[in-house]
């Protein structure tokens, strides 16, 4: 295939999204340029791209989402294209608008278009007019438990009722029946009152066994748009999603709802001349009504599983959209079910994050099985950042087969921290690995059943592992302490996996 | 004859010599206490032929090959704990506490305190090789420490029977006069 001339992306991210971007990149032949911070001299990304820029200190307000310092790179470097990635500047309109002033080529949607379903009043507004349920809730704050009932008594119970200036669950009742209300108002209103120094509360209608589900759609900014299908998010854990999949186990239950969903999402995107890539992420309840929640304007961290699904590359029609060269496809077919997790540097039980240096890194890999990760060599997984370590994503004909084969990827990964000669731990890093495992066997997980209260309800996927050991692991554990004991710390502790071990070894022997 | 003995959870082992090396073969004989009943099994022999790499350790038993990766953490005790991951498979154990010596028995519970003994360094040298690790039973006369000094190599010997409590020096190491090598407890 003989490809185009075309001018510099620069990528203004880090990590396995950085990388990823640049892989499609090149894959069309756009050169590649890198930014990168004072913490990140190092990481993967840098050494992908062709070129890299230095643009300030670790902390992201001083590199990543420095918009002054990220286009001076784009100048220095004559990059013509700005790829966002996600999180960073991806959602800022003021970004969008500043690479336009300076020449540049925003890959991704329109300022406007952030602008008006970035902002949750205008959101809110749009969607209504266009007749995209959401959930229902009082228009401002209800003054007391009367006004309350009034919205009840349209909506039906259970209720929720919410401070309007809350925030983690501090001011916050369910009300089941009429005669609860008042004096739930009343405890909710004093609790917010002293919590946040503002009593006034707002009212919703609460949504019983509650599916985070998502529509990915891809619009030509000229009012065309195509969806690719759904994606499941109903997994999370500290509202952060943990295991995406598509296409959803609940609208294979509800089909209408599901088309209802892809047309609503449409609508919108046509309505508003969207463009590029952008996700609708409604919540569906246990009898298939499904609500809108909020318009994600940029590329998700989940987007692979709707790649394995349809065969598209989406950064590439982001690309090739920006460059000029898109022409909107019929919606293409979706084929079979991908499921992907996200491996992280946190503990296990708590969820807190735990960063640190990595002694030993194995993805997966075999048929449908794609791990996308910024650690191709142990390194560190830092502080200052997001603490993921990598996105693991199969597919299968079928859910089931799907759902063994991520078993298997799962089994094959290892993390591991620097060790000691007597394999004492040097470092802090913890991962979520053995959560990941005991997630893809879990019997709700398979039967894809899952709402967003899954991890919260199931103690037995966060508590540790037995201490009784099999015999094979027990011989495991004296021998080593045996041979650790007898060979004395001078020495090798046999073949190392890198050299980074030996490295790492010095520096344990030191410390 | 000095017999090593370790314990793991309720697996015990005892060892017919000393495991050492990256790689090599030893042959162990194995019980099992039920928590629960306080029954031990009937001991079984095995050979174990190993592998140790960066983070933990291969073992080649006759029933096929088994990878596992292993953390090891100090706890409060002074011991050591391990969380151990079987390579390629989800199955993992956590803080699975390992000990040297017998396990404890109602007799040398009863036997109160032991006398603890000191083997210290008789003049400044460098530490070749250790003999013996902790847990291990010693016989009087039996070699415990090679050490060079004034260029020559000095077998440092038990001065009676007892068992190892601690090896307080690693072999390369250089001593002083006085320092302790090894303690023992009669």
């Amino acid at each position: 295939m003989k490809l185009t001339k075309r001018q510099p992306v620069l990528i203004a991210n880090r990590g396995e999204i950085a990388i990823r971007i640049a892989r499609t990149c090149r894959a069309l032949g756009f050169p590649t340029v890198a930014i990168y911070s004072e913490a990140d001299r190092f990481a993967e990304h840098v050494r992908y791209c062709d070129s890299a820029i230095y643009v300030g200190a670790a902390a992201p307000k001083e590199s990543y989402l420095n918009i002054e310092r990220v286009l001076s790179a784009a100048k220095v470097s004559g990059a013509k294209y700005v790829h966002p990635g996600y999180g960073f500047l991806s959602e800022r309109a003021n970004f969008v608008e500043a690479c336009e002033a300076a020449g540049l080529i925003f890959v991704g949607p329109s300022a406007q278009n952030m602008r008006q379903m970035g902002d949750k009043i205008q959101a809110r507004a749009t969607v209504d007019q266009l007749g995209v349920p959401r959930v229902p809730g009082s228009a401002g704050a209800v003054k007391d438990g009367e006004e309350a009932k009034k919205f009840a008594a349209k909506t039906g119970y259970p209720i929720l009722l919410k401070a309007a200036a809350g925030g983690g669950g501090k001011g916050m009742r369910r009300v089941d029946s009429e005669s609860d209300i008042q004096s739930a108002f009343d405890g909710a209103s004093r609790e917010a009152l002293g919590a946040f120094g503002d009593g006034s509360m707002y009212v919703e209608k609460l949504i019983l066994e509650p599916h985070h589900v998502e529509v990915q759609v891809f619009g030509d900014g000229q009012g065309g748009a195509i969806h690719l299908g759904e994606r499941e998010c109903s997994i999370q854990r500290r509202h952060q999603k943990v295991l995406e999949e598509s296409p959803s186990p609940i609208l294979n239950r509800f089909p209408k709802t599901r088309e209802a969903m892809y047309e609503s999402a449409l609508r919108i995107s046509k309505h508003i001349r969207y463009a590029g890539a952008g996700t609708f992420e409604f919540i569906v309840d246990g009898k298939g009504n499904y609500y809108f929640l909020e318009m994600n304007t940029r590329l998700q961290v989940e987007h692979p599983v709707t790649e394995w699904v349809t065969g598209v590359d989406l950064v590439s029609w982001q690309l090739l959209l920006a460059a000029g060269e898109f022409k909107l496809p019929p919606i293409p077919e979706r084929r079979g079910c991908s499921i992907e997790v996200r491996l992280y540097a946190e503990d296990p039980q708590t969820f807190l994050p735990a960063p640190g240096k990595l002694g030993l890194i194995e993805l997966p890999s075999g048929a449908f099985v794609r791990s996308d990760t910024a650690f191709i060599e142990p390194g560190e997984v830092s502080l200052n950042y997001d603490p993921m370590i990598s996105k693991i994503s199969v597919w299968g004909n079928n859910r089931p087969e799907a759902l063994q084969r991520l078993r298997v990827a799962l089994d094959e990964t290892r993390v591991e921290p620097p060790k000691r000669l007597d394999k004492t731990v040097m470092g802090s890093l913890k991962t979520n690995l053995s959560f990941l495992k005991r997630l893809v066997r879990n019997s709700v997980v398979e039967s894809g059943d899952t709402t967003t209260d899954l991890i919260g309800n199931n103690s037995d996927l966060t508590k540790s592992a037995s201490s009784e050991p099999s015999l094979e692991a027990a011989l495991a554990v004296a021998l080593n302490q045996i041979l650790s004991d007898t060979q004395g710390v001078g020495e090798s502790s046999g073949p190392p996996s890198s050299n980074w071990n030996q490295i790492a070894r010095r520096e344990g022997v030191r410390l | 004859m000095s017999i090593l003995q370790t314990r793991v959870g309720s697996w015990s082992f005892k060892w017919k010599s000393v495991p050492r090396g990256n790689e090599g073969t030893a042959s162990v004989e194995v019980t099992q206490m039920n928590k629960a009943s306080g029954v031990i099994s009937k001991s079984n022999t095995l050979t174990v032929s190993w592998r140790r790499d960066a983070d933990g350790i291969r073992l080649i038993l006759p029933d096929g090959t088994h990878g596992f990766d292993l953390q090891g953490q100090k706890d409060d005790d002074g011991g050591t704990q391990f969380n151990v991951t079987k390579r390629g498979s989800h199955l993992e154990w956590t803080a699975v506490p390992f000990a040297y010596g017998e396990r404890e028995t109602q007799a040398n519970q009863r036997a109160g305190v032991k006398k603890a003994i000191r083997v210290r360094a008789q003049m400044p040298g460098k530490i070749l090789r250790i003999m013996v690790v902790p847990g291990q039973m010693v016989e009087k006369g039996q070699p415990i420490v090679l050490m060079e000094a004034m260029k020559m190599e000095n077998e440092i010997r038990a001065i009676q029977a007892g068992k190892v409590s601690q090896v307080k020096v690693t072999e390369g190491q250089a001593v002083e006069t006085g320092a302790d090598l090894v303690l023992f407890e009669t």
